[in-house]
Formats: C-alpha cells, sequence, structure tokens
C-alpha cells in the first residue's frame, strides 16, 4: 500500500547516521573554544523548601570564578517544559524536588566549581513533601 | 610531576609524545589528538562510551592512564574509514538504522570491529556478550546486534 511513497513505508537511513558512524558529530563537550570556563550547578538536598536565605556571597568572592547566578539573573520567563511550560530552570518561589537547581556557578577550572559550589549557603523552611502516588 | 615520552601507534601513524603520567588515555586522544569520536560517558569503565580497540582488544580509555599506552596500537573510529570509505561495521551500523542520538556509537563499533577481527562470523550470544561493555540510552540493543550480524555477513561476503 506504502509502495508508491518515497519515504513511507520505506527503510530510509537517518540524515545525522553517516557522521555518527564517522565520529564526526560534535556533541557538546566535543566543542572547544578559547578561554572556556567550567559550569556547575548548586542543587537543593531537601526534597520541598521554601528558600529563607540564598548567600552567593562567599562564591562570588573566591578567585577564578566569574560568576554565580541565581533565578534573579535570568532574562525573562524562570519556566519551561516540553508542552506546558511551568517548571522552573532555577529555584524561585520553592523547591519542588531533591536535586532542584538553585544555582549555577562558572569558574576558571573543574576544582573552583566544586569548591564554589560548596561555599554557597541555603537555609531552607520545609515543606511537608510527597512521595508516592497514593499519597 | 614529571612528564613522560610515550611512543605509540595511533591509526596507523607511530607518535611520539611527552604526557603528564596522570593523564588518561581518553584525554590524551581527545585533547591532543581532536580525536572527539572518543566519548566520555561515565568516567568510570561502565558505559563503554570512550571504547578503543588497544593491542586488537575493546578498552575503556577512561580507566587508563597515558602512560599505559606506551608501545600499543590504538585504533578509534577516525581510524577506520579510509579515503572516505567506510569500514563494513560502519556501513552495518548506518543500514540498520541502529544509530539514534550517536553517544555511542563510536564505543558500539569499536567493540564490534574488535570481536569481527578475532571472530568474523560471531554466534549470537558471543555478540551479545562482546558488546554487553557499551550502553546506549536510546535504542533498544536488538538493532545493535543486528548490525554486528550484517556487519559480519559483509565481511564474509567481501
Amino acid at each position: 500500500m506504502c509502495k508508491d511513497f518515497a519515504v513511507l513505508g520505506q527503510s530510509k537511513i537517518k540524515v545525522d547516521s553517516l557522521d555518527k558512524v564517522l565520529g564526526t558529530t560534535k556533541f557538546a563537550a566535543d566543542y572547544k573554544m578559547p578561554d572556556m570556563l567550567w559550569g556547575g550547578v548548586f542543587r537543593s538536598n531537601v526534597p520541598h523548601a521554601v528558600i529563607k536565605c540564598l548567600n552567593l556571597d562567599k562564591a562570588r568572592a573566591l578567585e577564578g570564578v566569574a560568576c554565580v547566578l541565581d533565578h534573579t539573573a535570568i532574562p525573562g520567563k524562570n519556566r519551561f517544559g516540553i508542552i506546558i511550560k511551568d517548571e522552573p530552570c532555577l529555584v524561585d518561589d520553592k523547591v519542588r524536588r531533591y536535586g532542584d537547581a538553585i544555582a549555577v556557578v562558572a569558574a576558571k577550572t573543574e576544582e573552583l566549581v566544586k569548591e564554589a559550589i560548596e561555599l554557597i549557603e541555603v537555609e531552607y523552611e520545609e515543606i511537608e513533601a510527597v512521595f508516592s502516588m497514593q499519597e | 610531576m614529571n612528564k613522560v615520552m610515550i611512543s605509540l601507534n595511533l591509526n596507523g601513524e607511530d607518535i611520539t609524545i611527552e604526557v603528564s603520567p596522570n593523564k588518561r588515555v581518553v584525554d590524551l586522544l581527545r585533547d591532543d589528538f581532536g580525536l572527539t569520536s572518543v566519548k566520555e560517558g561515565c568516567a568510570e569503565g561502565e558505559c563503554g562510551a570512550c571504547t578503543v580497540i588497544f593491542n586488537g582488544e575493546p578498552v575503556a580509555t577512561c580507566c587508563m592512564l597515558a602512560p599505559q599506552a606506551d608501545g600499543s596500537t590504538i585504533i578509534t573510529v577516525e581510524g577506520l574509514s579510509k579515503n572516505g570509505e567506510l569500514d563494513v561495521v560502519q556501513s552495518a551500523f548506518l543500514e540498520s538504522g541502529e544509530v539514534q542520538c550517536g553517544y555511542c556509537t563510536p564505543g558500539m563499533i569499536l567493540a564490534a570491529k574488535a570481536l569481527l577481527m578475532k571472530n568474523p562470523n560471531p554466534s549470537t550470544e558471543e555478540i551479545k556478550i562482546a558488546m554487553s561493555g557499551n550502553l546506549c540510552r536510546c535504542t533498544g540493543y536488538v538493532k545493535i546486534h543486528t548490525a554486528v550480524k550484517i556487519a559480519a555477513e559483509k565481511m564474509q561476503r567481501n
């Protein structure tokens, strides 16, 4: 039935496959630019909470740290999603899951990023969390 | 840390280079030689994305230090195709529709190539075992195993 179509019902080689079997496709980590920085994310270690206080000053003061940003640095709407755009890029009103992204760090080395993340101070006001469908 | 000199055959070319003894082979290949087909996935030898053919064996280069490569022969995907012509394993992966995001593909191709270099007519079980060190998070493994079968058939015909 589909014999008359050029694509439907036919086995086609994907257009991007050739570069991928040659290993020439560039993925994010394959790009190199002069003066590239390392990036990292500071994440929540509680599942549900309001952030009472977030102190980025010590992390920002560390030599070699280019910037430490929270949701206030996002121009425009701090929401994304595949269909319904309601997920915060960086936590603003409250933490919704363990590992929610609160702040991002850019620094000269991978080690400095880790160090800066450890210098970020946060105070949570925890809210009761939901862990299962039944709840 | 004192640097050390190492010599190896990389994709058919004899190379001598000075390296830090704590440099991993995956970094040597990607950063010093620009062979970015060698991917870093887990960095602990679990996923196989950084696989190369090392003295005829598939090896995870994230768990190998550069001095260990001294005197070795290493093949990456860049060394498989010759003058723009694909290796049979590459064309089998292409035709079978194995490739999805493609991040695991170079490692998969090299694991398959290493198997077929030793065993040109592997059974399905042997293919599964040989490919078990390489993880793919997009596809199932059926097409990957089919690709290796097609490659084996192509090799027999040639």
